[in-house]
């Protein structure tokens, strides 16, 4: 085996342990995160909505200022929160009449 | 920092502060009396009768932190507490609310819920459909051999079922998202909370130690939920009938998750006189215009300090005022009456009931200009600064 043959594959391997270090230590718990993050916020801003009848401004205001990147949407037609960051998860909390919102 | 008396001073001091503290204990354990509704006075069923501050109210203490609390300010300015109110007397003698909220606002009870799953597993225990020392119906545990089946419906009560399922559990090393109480209400277990609840080991003998769970919340309110039948709708139907609309909490709204359970352990919605009723059914010993919601002696077993070592402030889903034994531990409303025993929940939502002053308070917001538990502060003072109540 030539020496730049071993050179690549030792930074293959190097970039493989890398690639899975940062999935077990970052990606999977980022993905926890983001799940844990967006059914907070999509929750508790339906409910202040339907059942604290508040702006969709001042709901998001009384939450953790770490769930600020998390983009919502109040799909006003389905009477539904939706709560998302692209690419790392989404959660819909829904209100049902006289049930209050759950987490779909 | 408390200071700490000089015992070396005087032995005979010594002695008798520890005589006098003794007597302390000793009175401590006897539960103050739960004071009847007021000859004269109607219940607040339909509406709170009014009445003034009392006479003998410390005045200036009272409104020191009634500014105390309402002076913090969140994100965007908001006022932390929203509502404020106190009954004494059967009279609602104080009410106040943050701008942008008053009497028909609806309150997140947050672990409040905790409370008023006590009151519907206690009225299921009053209809004879659930026993408190019967082993919990649980079939993640009904196999032959599996040692859980041995905890109770008191255990959850109590929060001393042993199980691996505290709020705090998972915290070594990981971030909030990693908490149980992170994953059971909002993560992995949010679709179907009690059996993630469930599936967890013992790592206490059962009863021995106490551990803040919102598991054992959520396992009672299944456990309930199954005993009603019908769902969550029929959940939500028996809560009215036999709670909510019997001591007129009428914007009372419990939620539930994708299964149907009930979501015992954080979630409830109420205006803040609905919150002040819900005290108030504790305040006069789970009786209401005359007739029982909760079996009798239910509040007083709620408001018992739990037999576990570990925890003398957390009864049966409710918090006791009392002093805690050990380094580590907290007074829940520090400063406050000792035989005040109240629900709570994150970011201090409060419904405090004080026997001796025949007194509900009622505190609900957010904690973000004052962080929890400073938060907390003025509230057992201003309960302390109404008069006491000779036991009628």
């Amino acid at each position: 085996m030539s020496r730049g043959r071993t050179i690549v594959l030792g930074l293959l391997a190097a970039l493989a342990v890398g690639l899975a270090a940062g999935f077990w230590g970052w990606v999977l718990p980022t993905r926890r995160a983001v799940d844990v993050g967006a059914a907070m916020l999509a929750k508790q801003v339906c409910s202040c909505v339907y059942l604290a009848n508040r702006e969709v401004a001042d709901c998001r205001a009384d939450e953790f200022q770490t769930l600020d990147p998390i983009q919502l949407e109040v799909l006003r037609d389905e009477e539904r929160v939706r709560a998302w960051i692209p690419g790392l998860g989404e959660r819909t909390a829904s209100f049902r009449e006289g049930m209050g919102c759950t987490l779909d | 920092m408390h200071a700490q008396p000089d015992h070396r001073r005087s032995p005979r001091a010594a002695l008798l502060a520890l005589v006098l503290l003794g007597l302390a204990a000793s009175a401590r354990a006897e539960l103050a009396v739960l004071p009847p509704q007021p000859a004269g006075v109607a219940w607040p069923t339909r509406e709170w009768s009014t009445g003034s501050l009392p006479a003998g109210l410390d005045r200036a203490v009272f409104d020191e932190k009634v500014e105390t609390l309402f002076a913090s300010r969140g994100r965007g300015g908001h006022a932390d507490t929203r509502a404020l109110l106190v009954v004494q007397d059967g009279r609602l003698v104080f009410e106040r609310y943050a701008d942008g909220f008053g009497e028909d606002s609806r309150f997140q009870s947050w672990s409040m819920a905790k409370s008023v799953t006590n009151a519907l597993v206690g009225i299921l225990v009053r209809q004879g459909r659930l026993s408190l020392d019967a082993p919990a119906p649980v079939p993640e545990w009904s196999d032959p051999g599996d040692p859980r089946a041995a905890i109770s419906l008191r255990h959850l009560l109590q929060m001393r079922s042993g199980l691996a399922n505290s709020d705090g559990f998972g915290e070594e090393g990981g971030g909030p998202s990693d908490l149980f109480i992170s994953r059971l209400v909002f993560g992995e277990g949010s679709r179907a909370p009690a059996a993630y609840a469930a599936n967890v080991e013992l790592i206490h003998p059962i009863g021995d130690h106490w551990a803040y769970s919102t598991g054992s919340s959520i396992l009672l309110a299944r456990i309930a939920g199954e005993a009603i039948g019908g769902g969550a709708v029929g959940t939500r139907d028996f809560l009215r009938r036999e709670l909510f609309d019997r001591i007129g909490m009428r914007s009372a709204q419990p939620e539930f998750a994708a299964s149907g359970e009930f979501l015992g352990g954080a979630f409830v919605h109420a205006s803040a006189r609905d919150w002040a009723r819900f005290g108030y059914l504790y305040l006069r010993d789970g009786v209401w215009e005359g007739s029982r919601i909760l079996p009798e002696g239910w509040v007083d077993f709620s408001r018992t300090p739990n037999p576990a070592q570990n925890n003398r402030v957390h009864g049966a889903h409710f918090w006791v005022n009392a002093d805690p034994p050990e380094a580590g531990q907290w007074k829940p409303l520090p400063d406050g009456p000792d035989q005040v025993f109240l629900a709570e929940g994150a970011y201090f939502q409060v419904v405090a009931v004080d026997p001796t002053r025949d007194l509900v308070a009622v505190r609900l917001g957010i904690a973000q200009g004052v962080p929890f538990p400073e938060i907390k502060e003025p509230f057992g003072p201003l309960i302390a600064a109404f008069p006491e109540r000779a036991a009628r």
